[in-house]
């Protein structure tokens, strides 16, 4: 199997699976961490991946599960085109990110570690997939939902700065497009904000 | 060797400590002289406390740094201090004392970022180029990186800081702040892993449900096993996000400034996260780890060799003045 990727919570493989092109995750042990908390993690983290793929499928695009096992999920390969590489040409790509947001939280679902690299285009489908629910967790609670957005918009300020007025627009504009209570949770984000570590002038733009 | 012929006095009273360092520009460390406060055994910092403990030995420590370095006020070209961010009443005792040796000996002021000395401090001494900042102490926990004329924050906890939670364990299990060494030592005697919150969101991480389990189960734990769980929990979710900004930014090197980096078990766990992406992990030498004036002279030095200074009218504090909102004038 090749190697994509080496990310720092698992590794990512491309190969195949009962005939059709298919992504392997690994979450390889940690040689720096206590085998009971490292075995922790990745088992916690594989299992809920996979529920949480499942139960998001409901409302935006996740790539199929193949196979899940103690601490590796074999999944659809759906293509190499990340969301991340296309921001700088088109800042207004970032509605996608938050329209997905927003209809995962308006089922209860936090994602955990949204950015840019997470979402990613299938040619042959034509849309728009969104991965790595690694972190993600069933909630109710404003400040779940408040934490994704802040996580969105400390990306965009690290990753897509030369855009970011445009882009976090883009991606605020597709988020309460489809959320509720958006408005509220915008709010509760500020909040997080101020809470921060001398998060006094932070630039969060409304 | 030429070590210099610019002489600055850097001032930091931040927190516990009070400093006072003379350095030359070229990164000669002539003298650094501190003192630092000790809180009684389970109890905190008091800021009233620790401000007077800074008013009182100021200026012997000030003296001290100034003959070790063999000077007197009359041959420093600038007086520079911490400006924040920390404790006002701390914060204010060494602007003061900075503003009046300005004034009086007629040397312009140079007013510090904290955490900038930190890691200014840490790029001299461990010779890093353009490396993955890992910097931990009481007041910052924080993954950073250079961009540009700023220092940019890849990740930092969303409440209590590493130090805040040593700190306050320290003190939950009666010993006295700072607790660093102290915890240390009883992690090592610690046989069984307690399961403690692991708490990551993207590159953030979130220490205060640490504290809160150990408070709730205080009682039924030893506090070998605690230490240990402590630093275990608290030292992995720290790797995993360095790790995660290092498969980010694809940084040849990891340097870890600030108290917390003397510790061992972090030292070796930041060690192997770094080499699992082909990194190089430099570390602070321990006697710089902690505060000391050293960390304000060099960045004082940094502003004056490119004319960035002012005079003593303008000295002021800012308790909590962001690493990422601070100009630099060095490349």
């Amino acid at each position: 199997m090749e190697l994509i990727s080496k990310g720092a919570e698992a590794d990512i493989y491309k190969g195949r699976w009962a005939g059709l092109d298919a992504i392997y995750k690994v979450r390889a042990s940690k040689p720096y961490m206590i085998s009971e908390l490292d075995e922790r993690l990745r088992r916690e983290r594989t299992v809920r991946e996979a529920r949480m793929m499942l139960a998001a499928r409901q409302v935006v695009p996740t790539p199929f599960i193949f196979y899940v096992g103690n601490s590796i999920i074999v999944m659809e390969d759906v293509g190499r085109r990340r969301l991340k590489e296309e921001l700088g040409n088109k800042p207004t790509e970032a509605r996608i990110l938050g329209e997905y947001l927003g209809r995962l939280h308006s089922v209860g679902i936090m994602h955990g570690d949204p950015n840019t690299s997470n979402v990613i285009f299938n040619e042959s489908s034509n849309r728009w997939y969104i991965i790595d629910f690694g972190l993600s967790l069933h909630t109710r609670r404003f400040e779940d939902f408040a934490t994704d957005v802040h996580l969105v918009n400390e990306v965009f300020i690290v990753q897509h700065q030369e855009v970011y007025e445009e882009a976090f627009r883009s991606f605020l504009d597709g988020y309460s497009s489809v959320t509720e209570n958006a408005g509220l949770i915008v709010e509760k984000v500020k909040e997080i904000e101020r809470r921060g570590r001398y998060a006094r002038r932070r630039s969060f733009i409304f | 060797m030429d070590r210099g012929r610019i002489v600055g006095l850097g001032i930091e009273s931040t927190a516990h400590t009070f400093g006072a360092s003379v350095m030359t520009e070229k990164g000669a460390i002539l003298s650094n002289v501190k003192d630092v406060y000790r809180p009684p055994a389970g109890s905190g910092i008091h800021p009233r406390d620790a401000s007077r403990h800074h008013s009182e030995v100021a200026p012997s420590v000030i003296k001290r740094a100034l003959s070790e370095a063999g000077v007197s006020f009359g041959d420093l070209s600038f007086v520079a201090y911490s400006a924040g961010p920390g404790l006002g009443p701390c914060l204010k005792v060494g602007a003061t004392l900075a503003r009046f040796i300005s004034s009086y000996y007629r040397k312009p002021i140079i007013p510090v970022h904290h955490g900038v000395g930190h890691v200014e401090l840490g790029m001299l001494l461990t010779g890093a180029v353009d490396p993955l900042v890992v910097l931990i102490s009481g007041g910052h926990t924080m993954l950073l990186a250079r961009a540009g004329k700023r220092w940019r924050v890849f990740g930092e906890t969303l409440d209590i800081t590493l130090g805040q939670l040593i700190d306050q364990f320290g003190r939950a299990i009666g010993l006295p702040s700072p607790a660093g060494p102290l915890v240390e030592d009883l992690a090592k005697k610690g046989r069984r892993y307690v399961s403690l919150p692991y708490i990551v969101k993207g590159n953030d991480l979130s220490y205060s449900g640490i504290i809160s389990e150990v408070k709730r189960i205080i009682k039924k734990e030893s506090p070998e096993d605690l230490a240990f769980s402590v630093q275990e929990t608290a030292f992995s979710m720290l790797a995993e996000t360095s790790e995660r900004a290092l498969a980010l930014l694809k940084k040849s090197e990891v340097m870890v400034v600030g108290g917390v980096a003397a510790n061992t078990r972090l030292r070796e766990m930041l060690d192997a996260a770094s080499s699992r992406h082909g990194a190089q992990l430099k570390v602070v030498p321990p006697a710089y780890a902690g505060d000391c004036g050293a960390q304000i002279a060099w960045v004082g030095h940094l502003y004056f060799l490119n004319g960035v200074y002012t005079k003593p009218e303008n000295a002021w504090v800012d308790q909590s003045w962001r690493i990422d909102e601070v100009d630099l004038a060095w490349s």
